[in-house]
This record gives C-alpha cells, structure tokens and sequence, in this order.
C-alpha cells in the first residue's frame, strides 16, 4: 500500500490521465470531430466511471469480498460499457462538414 | 502557417476556433497549471510534515483514525426524541446480566420444589417484572433449562477449530476492570497526603479543559471521544453488584460530582470481527476501553477531581450507548447501539464520570436515522429475532429502537463463539473499513437529502455482502453449522497451528 | 401442412408431460399434516378428516381436538398454516406446514411473539392485529397472508367443532399506481398498435420509459416464470392483492388472440424496455443469421420446457425462474443471473432486444397461444 500512499503513483496516473485525453484529442481530430467543450466534460465523466469500475472490483477482491467484486463488477461493468457506446455515438455524431484530415466515410 | 491565416483552411481541430487562440489558451492554461500544481506540492508536503500517520507505533495516538469531519453534522438535538415522562431504568430487572443473576440464584432454589415455577414464584423486583412480562420469564428459565446444557454438550465436541480464537479472546480479557474501592464519595475521590482530597486546581477555560482531555484519552489509547453532560436519565434507578454499593435494594442517588461524561474507546479488531460469531470477541475492546478509562480516570483526580469508570462487559452504573450519542460520537442504529461514521458500530465505549469543568459537544445527525429505517439487514440477519424489523417504540420516555436483550443473550448460548454474537455489527453496511470505496459510499449517504443513495446503497449492500442462512450461526445440537458471517483470519485458523489429532 | 401438424405434435406430447409431471407434483408433494398436528398435541393418537377439518384423539379416544389447515399466498408461493384449537375454544399452538419464502421471514414467522399472543386466545377473540404482525416479519404482504389464513382455518375449526360461524370480512381491493399504469400501458399498445408513423414512435417510447420506471425499478413485477409456473400449478394468488399479475396475464393472453400480437412484450415489458433503451443508444442492428435465430429459439423452447417440468415435479414455481429481471430491478439474484444480466444488457448495444428473441419464456408462450388461435381457427374453417 505504501508505493500508492507514496504520491509518485498519483503522479504517474495523472500523467496517463493526460496523454488518454491527448489519445482522444488525436482520434477526433483523424475521424475531423468538432468536441465542444460539453463532450470533453463527458468524456472525462466516462473515465471516472470507468476508473471507478475497475477500482471498485480491485477494491472488493482486496477485502476478500468476491461476491462483491464480481456483481459489483458486472453491474459497473456494464453501465460502464452501455455509456461508452453511447458516448462514442455522442462524439461521432460530431463531424465537421467538409471532412477533416482523412476523408471520413461516416 | 503564420498566426495571420483565417481559421478556414481545413485543419479545426477539437476546440474550433484558430490556432491562435488554442495556442494561447493552452499558453495560459500551462502557466496556471504550474503555479496550481506547485502550490499543492508545498501544500503536499507541509502535510506530510505533520502526518499523524508517519508517527509509527503511535499512529491512533495522534489522531490518525480521526478521518470524519463531524463538525459539519452537529445539530442540536440527538436524532432519538424526547417524547414523554422519562425515568431511569430500573438495573436490577432491566439489565439482562443483573436480571439473569438475580434470577439464577432463585431459580436454583425453586428448581425440584413442588408446583410450577411462574412469575409469582419470585421476590420482588422480579416478580412484577416477570408478571409484566411473562416471555423473559420463559426466555430466561430456556436459557438456563435447556441452551446452557446443550452449549456445554456441542462445546464439547464442536470447539477445536475454535482453540485459537478463545486462547485469543482469554488473552485480551486478562485484564479485568478496575477495583471499585467503596461507595461513590470513597472510590471517586482521588487521595492527597494523609488521607485528604487534594484541591482540585483551577482551570481556565472548559473548552480549553475539553481539547485537553480529549487529546490526552487519545495520547491514553482512545479511538474516538466524546464529551457531554451527564443526563440523569441514563443513570441506574438501582445499581447492580459490584459496583462498591452495599445495599442494592436502595435506589441510586446520583452524587452531584457526577455532572459530564467522557466517552472513550476503541474498535475490536476487524477481520476477527467480520468473523463473528465463532472468532471474534468483544474482550479486545472491552481491555483495551477499560485500560484507557483507568487512565483517564487517573490523569483527571491527578487534576485533583473525582472521576469514577463505567466499563464493559459489566461494570457501570448507567447505560453507555445514548452517553455516547449525546457526546457526538454517532446515532442510534436499528441495533439499538451507537452507530459512529468513523467505524460503523464496531466501538466498545466507556465512561468516565467526573465534574472537571468541560465544555460539551454537540450530537450530530449523518443520516443513520434515516438508513435504517429502510435497511435492516441487522434485522434480518439477527438469529435471535431480537432486533425489530418495525418502527421504533417509545422506553421510558424515549423514542427509540429497542432489542429483546432476553432473546439476544439466548442467542449467546446458543452458539459457540466467544462471549456473545456481534453479528449485527459485522453485517452493518456503516461497519467498513476506512478504504475510498465505503468513506465516499458513507459521506454520499450522509448528505443526500432524497434518500435515494440510501436504497441503492442497500441493494447493493444486501445483493453484494451475503451471508450465510441466520439459521447455519446456531450451534449444531439447535439445527445450525457453527456459521460464521465471514472466514477468519489465517492467524486464528487452528487447524494451521495446533494438531488436533 | 408438415411443419404445423410437427409443432403440435410436439406440443402435444410436451403438454402431456408437463401434465403428468404435475400430478407426480401434487401426489408427491402432498403436505405432512401429521408432524405439525402432532407438534400442537403433543398426546395425540389418532387424526382423521372429517368435514374438510381434522379431529385429533388422544389417549383412551378422547377427542382432544381440531386442526384446520389454510393456505395463504406468500412473496414466494403459497403456504399452509396448521391452527389447533383445544376441546374449551382455545388455540393450542399454530405451525407452518409448508413455506416458499426466503429463509429470513419463515425464521420471523417461527419466532414465538405473534404465534405467543393468539396461543391460548379463545377461538372467537383471537386478536388478528395486522399491525404487530408486521412488527415481527416487516414483510407486509407474508404477514398479511398469514392473518387471512389464520382466519379462514379458525373459521373452518369453529364451524365443524362448535357449529358457529365467525365473521370473515372481506380483503379491501388493492388498486395503486402499479395496476394503473399496467392499464395504461395496455391502452397505449391498443392506440398504438392502429397507428402508423412518427406518434405511434413516440406512444411506444413514452409507454416504455413508464414501464421501466414503474413495472421495473419502483415495483419489479414483470411477468415471471415464477408466478406464471405458480398460476399454473394451481397456486392462484388472491386477485385482491395480486390483481396486478392478473393484469399483465390477461393482457398478454388478450391482445395476442385479438390482435394477433402479444402487446404486454411490445408495450409493458420493463425487461424490453431496458434492452430496446440500450439498443437506441448502441444503434448497431447487427443482422443474426437464420441458423442462429432457429437453434436459439430451439434452445429457448427446450429451457422453457424444462423448467416448468421441474417447477410443476416438485411444486416449486420459483424453480422455473431463471430470468435476470430481479436482478437488474432490483439487485436481487444468483451469481448465474447476474452474468446473465450483464450479457444481454451489453449485447442489446448490437442485437434487437436478444433477450426477448432468444431466452424469453413469454415468447415461447406466446407461439403456443398463437399457433392454439390458428389451429382453432383452422378448425372453425375460417381464413387468416
């Protein structure tokens, strides 16, 4: 526990945290998506509950409690993926008119 | 591209706009960032500077369990209520050990005579007690008649898997509550030279008394502490034995030194706990509560004013858990004791009472009134059946929840775990350790006002923390397997430490 | 006419099993009425029917007196209560004979407060207080059940052993926004049905975000296989308390023999709704090969099949419930149920509604209720 109380850990994901919004920035601006600052918002919401599910089932199995993880971990898990799908709909239903820099067939 | 071209040129990126103004968004952005960054760096540090964490072995000492604002849930009034004429509860029927004692010695002597045994059998106060309530007169002569025996006979031959654990809990209840050196004006007193009482020194402010004594029962051992004003109310009408009063027939006239009460305590341990009934044990914290009372005791007539301890498992002339909750330290659970937002139930108070001028704190409302109107697991989870599934009711005076302390104590000897069941505390949803995951679950219920928090986090506490049937907790000769709620800790595992042939 | 004369065949043997397997149920399942009697007096010898109500001697053929049996509709099915009253009018004990409810409640009920209070109460001043009932279960429709059952057994009891009868006065109708909504959103599938266009649209996802919030998440009473496997075991469930189930039932039996498609899966379903909400957001439509649909809806009938077969063989409707509904509505489930649950949830995101094609029971009945209509239809000589 205390490499994650160490606040290098925190450190390092903050940074992981930085490069998967660039990640995302990037992959917009290939598929030429407008994402106003609302989506942004979205995206970083998404994440947190993403965080969360993976944390909470960590979480769990660490307290010994596998009933827990695994319900905790299919019921997160799922809402989880459902909001992914629906916020990937969300942040294609983005594109420029005019394309952006590769001709997008959507 | 030069910053002069127009923002058509193809290449919008996220953001919109020109590059000119993203570039000197993030320009600012950057700058903000550092500063922003660097002062939570100092801020980082100053902290680790003072963190009571980093103060190895005495971590609890300085503070480090205290990780719940209470200050931002005081109210003014605790979340039972005041709802008639109150009174004090009568000890000498009312306490289920002084009862079942009382009852004991009598029951002994009727037991072979001729005719029935019923309520008139007995001498007062039993038998208007019993009149009242013929069921604790069945529940007390089962528990003696039939439950003693048949523990006595599963103990026998049901007990080696549970070595480890009693070694464990006779270890922790070697150390006994204090001696009680006479009546009230003789024991609470501290002794100067010859004899005499020292002059209690002056004290400048009770607040600053308050800070003083609640940083020293710390520093003493305690987890948590509270103080507030002794209500006469939760004192005994009579006292029981032990306590250095001679005549138990007499009431019990409260000494006017007896003006505040200092809550103190600790938690039992926890995975032995989660292991309820079979491997864990309230001795932990009775020990450990009894010593830190001794001891505040001790520093406060070394202040040279009287101080008297109220400990568990029996030796107290009041009742701890409302104490506890008039001094801020939690509300009152469907359990019937004091659930704390720090550690759920799992707290074994003690008190001290004394005169020393304190200031007192204020209740504080988290929202456990609410959570278990709704929740009750504890009460479906309660083998016994003593914990109600319905609203509260009103005792003397009070409205509140109230058990069936007859059938709870039954239930003791109705398994083999080590003195009494402590189920309702482990299956309590507030009783989780102090990881991210129940700290947020906890402050998220503690500030919802549409209680809908409360029913998903109780979904999610009944559908994702089983356990197993109340009925497996029993003891193998009542139709049970000696259930625990949770698996024990490898260190109590005896079948991985002691042959057992 | 070789696939229609192949179904029902099929069908027919089906039925003659699941028949038979529910005779095997009731004969073998019969309730132990000796034990609980024997329980209540502890010196009976000898139990006879007589009148539709049991007679207890002791010793020497002294009567010693009555038992009358009830039964009551649980949570989890019905249950039976044994009350026996003394040869002086007074209760001589009450035992449960046979329980589907959770552990927790038959514990409750076991416990001595309530059964206390009404042992040794005369017959005709036993103190049915609702209230302290539920004081001690806190599962008010169980604790209902009990009280009514106590009634009617007393009742029998009084009027076979002492020729009185007692008052039994009727159970109010129990009608709140559940049957209220389960109303509209029928009424919604009739108008909906006849309509065409964007307003049929957006009837059907109004009626869908009603179904979900209040047949889903506030009441969780889809039609399960539980209670459907109950009704048909002959386990009828007090239409004043439960007159919701009827509802769903009745509208799902109507609306397909009359409008030749099932509306309650269409327009009540909170289960559909919950996969239809999740599909819009996935948006996919993935097309299943023919082969797929055939093998699944196969394996669909068969599950079904079985599962009322051991429901109906050991009279125990909860036995057929392997939907996940209960555990999406209200985190309530096996480990199994849960996995299940999260499978369709995330497959509704590509395939139309899986779960209602692929695993549904109600789908399966609503072929066989569709095909009966054909077939008698055929038999009347009329034309589609």
């Amino acid at each position: 526990m205390q490499i994650f109380n160490s606040g290098l850990f925190w450190f390092i994901e903050g940074i992981l945290f930085v490069f998967v919004v660039l990640g995302m920035g990037a992959w917009a601006r290939d598929r030429g998506l407008r994402v106003p600052v609302w989506k942004w918002g979205l995206f970083m919401i998404w994440l947190l509950l993403a965080g969360f599910t993976i944390a909470f089932v960590g979480t769990s199995f660490g307290e010994g409690e596998s009933v827990a993880g695994t319900r905790g971990g299919l019921l997160f898990g799922a809402i989880t993926i459902i909001a992914g799908v629906g916020l990937w709909r969300v942040l294609l239903a983005g594109a420029e008119p005019g394309g952006g820099d590769v001709v997008s067939e959507a | 591209m030069s910053d002069n071209e127009s923002k058509n040129d193809g290449s919008g990126g996220p953001g919109g706009g020109s590059d000119v103004n993203r570039r000197d968004f993030l320009k600012l952005a950057g700058l903000a960032s550092a500063a922003a960054g660097g002062a939570g760096l100092g801020a980082f540090g100053y902290a680790a500077g003072k963190d009571p964490n980093t103060y190895l072995g005495w971590q609890n000492q300085e503070g480090a369990s205290l990780v719940f604002n209470r200050k931002r849930y005081e109210v003014d009034e605790p979340t039972y209520q005041e709802v008639g004429p109150t009174s004090r509860p009568d000890a000498r029927v009312e306490q289920i050990f002084e009862r079942r004692g009382r009852f004991m010695r009598e029951y002994m002597r009727l037991r072979g005579g001729p005719g029935p045994i019923t309520a008139e059998s007995f001498p007062e106060p039993l038998r208007s007690y019993y009149l009242a309530k013929p069921q604790d007169l069945d529940l007390d002569i089962l528990n003696t008649e039939e439950l003693q025996p048949l523990n006595r006979a599963d103990a026998m031959e049901y007990s080696d898997p549970l070595i480890l654990s009693q070694a464990w809990s006779a270890a922790m209840g070697a150390v006994g509550p204090g001696p009680i050196n006479g009546p009230p004006e003789v024991n609470d007193f501290p002794r100067g030279r010859g004899g005499t009482r020292p002059e209690p020194m002056k004290m400048k402010d009770p607040a600053k008394t308050a800070e003083l004594i609640k940083v020293i029962s710390m520093q003493l051992g305690s987890t948590l502490t509270g103080i507030t004003e002794l209500n006469p109310d939760w004192v005994y009408g009579y006292p029981i034995r032990g306590r250095g009063f001679e005549d138990l027939e007499q009431p019990l006239e409260i000494p006017d030194w007896w003006t505040y009460a200092i809550v103190v305590g600790t938690p039992m341990s926890w995975d032995p706990m989660y292991a309820n009934p079979n491997y864990g044990t309230s001795n932990d914290a009775y020990s450990r509560s009894r010593i830190i009372a001794a001891r505040v005791a001790a520093f406060v007539k070394a202040l040279g004013y009287p101080a008297r301890t109220h400990t568990p498992g029996t030796s107290y002339d009041l009742i701890v858990p409302p104490i506890s909750i008039d001094a801020g330290l939690g509300e009152q659970g469907r359990n019937g004791i004091m659930i704390t937002p720090e550690v759920g139930c799992n707290f074994r108070p003690a008190v001290i009472t004394t005169n020393l001028p304190m200031a007192s704190d204020k209740p504080i409302d988290i929202g456990v009134d609410d959570f278990c109107l709704h929740c009750k697991v504890c009460a479906e989870e309660c083998p016994s059946g003593a914990i109600p599934m319905g609203d509260k009711v009103e005792v003397r005076g009070y409205r509140r929840w109230a058990i069936d302390t007859a059938k709870c104590q039954n239930f003791w000897t109705s398994t083999l775990g080590n003195m009494g069941c402590r189920l309702c505390v482990s299956v309590c949803p507030y009783t989780r350790k102090a990881n991210w995951l129940h700290k947020t679950a906890m402050k998220v219920s503690a500030n919802d006002p549409t209680g809908l928090s409360e029913k998903l986090l109780t979904s999610m506490q009944k559908s994702f923390y089983p356990g197993p049937d109340p009925q497996d907790y029993y003891m193998p000769s009542l139709g049970g397997a000696n259930a625990s709620y949770r698996e024990p800790p490898w260190w109590l595992k005896t079948e991985d430490f002691i042959d057992l042939g | 006419m070789n696939r229609p004369s192949g179904r029902f065949l099929r069908f027919f043997v089906a039925s003659v099993i699941l028949a038979g397997a529910l005779a095997y149920g009731w004969t073998h399942n019969a309730p132990d009425f000796v034990t609980p009697i024997r329980t209540i007096f502890p010196e009976s010898q000898r139990i006879e029917v007589r009148q539709g109500v049991h007679h207890v001697w002791g010793s020497g053929g002294t009567l010693i007196g009555w038992a009358g049996v009830g039964t009551a509709d649980g949570y989890g099915g019905p249950m039976l209560l044994v009350v026996g009253i003394d040869t002086l009018g007074l209760v001589a004990g009450v035992q449960v004979v046979e329980q589907r409810e959770t552990p927790v409640f038959w514990r409750m009920v076991r416990s001595p407060d309530y059964i206390r209070e009404i042992t040794g109460a005369q017959y005709n001043a036993i103190d049915y207080d609702y209230e302290s009932v539920v004081a001690v279960t806190g599962a008010t429709l169980s604790a209902d059940a009990i009280v009514e059952s106590l009634r009617v057994s007393v009742a029998e009891v009084a009027g076979v052993a002492f020729d009185v009868r007692l008052p039994l006065p009727p159970r109010p109708l129990e009608f709140g926004i559940l049957e209220l909504s389960i109303l509209a959103l029928f009424s919604i599938g009739i108008i909906g049905h006849r309509l065409r266009g964007p307003i049929r649209r957006r009837l059907r996802w109004a009626g869908q975000i009603v179904g979900l919030l209040v047949l889903g998440f506030w009441e969780n009473s889809p039609i399960t296989m539980a209670k459907l496997a109950g009704i048909l075991s002959g386990f009828l469930p007090d239409p004043r308390t439960a007159l919701a189930i009827y509802l769903l039932i009745a509208g799902f039996l109507l609306t397909s023999i009359f409008f030749g498609r099932n509306l309650y899966c269409l327009y009540a379903c909170p289960f559909g709704a919950a996969q239809r909400l999740i599909g819009a957001i996935g948006g996919f439509k993935l097309k299943v090969p023919l082969w797929a649909v055939r093998f699944m809806e196969g394996t669909r009938n068969l599950v079904v099949f079985v599962a009322l077969f051991l429901a109906f063989l050991t009279l125990q409707p909860a036995l057929a419930s392997y939907e996940p509904f209960a555990a999406l509505f209200a985190l309530h489930g096996s480990t199994v149920q849960w996995f299940l649950l999260f499978i369709v949830l995330t497959v509704s995101l590509l395939i139309q509604t899986p779960w209602c094609n692929f695993f549904c029971p109600m789908r399966t009945i609503e072929l066989v209720v569709l095909d009966a209509k054909r077939w008698v239809k055929g038999k009347k000589g009329g034309d589609r």
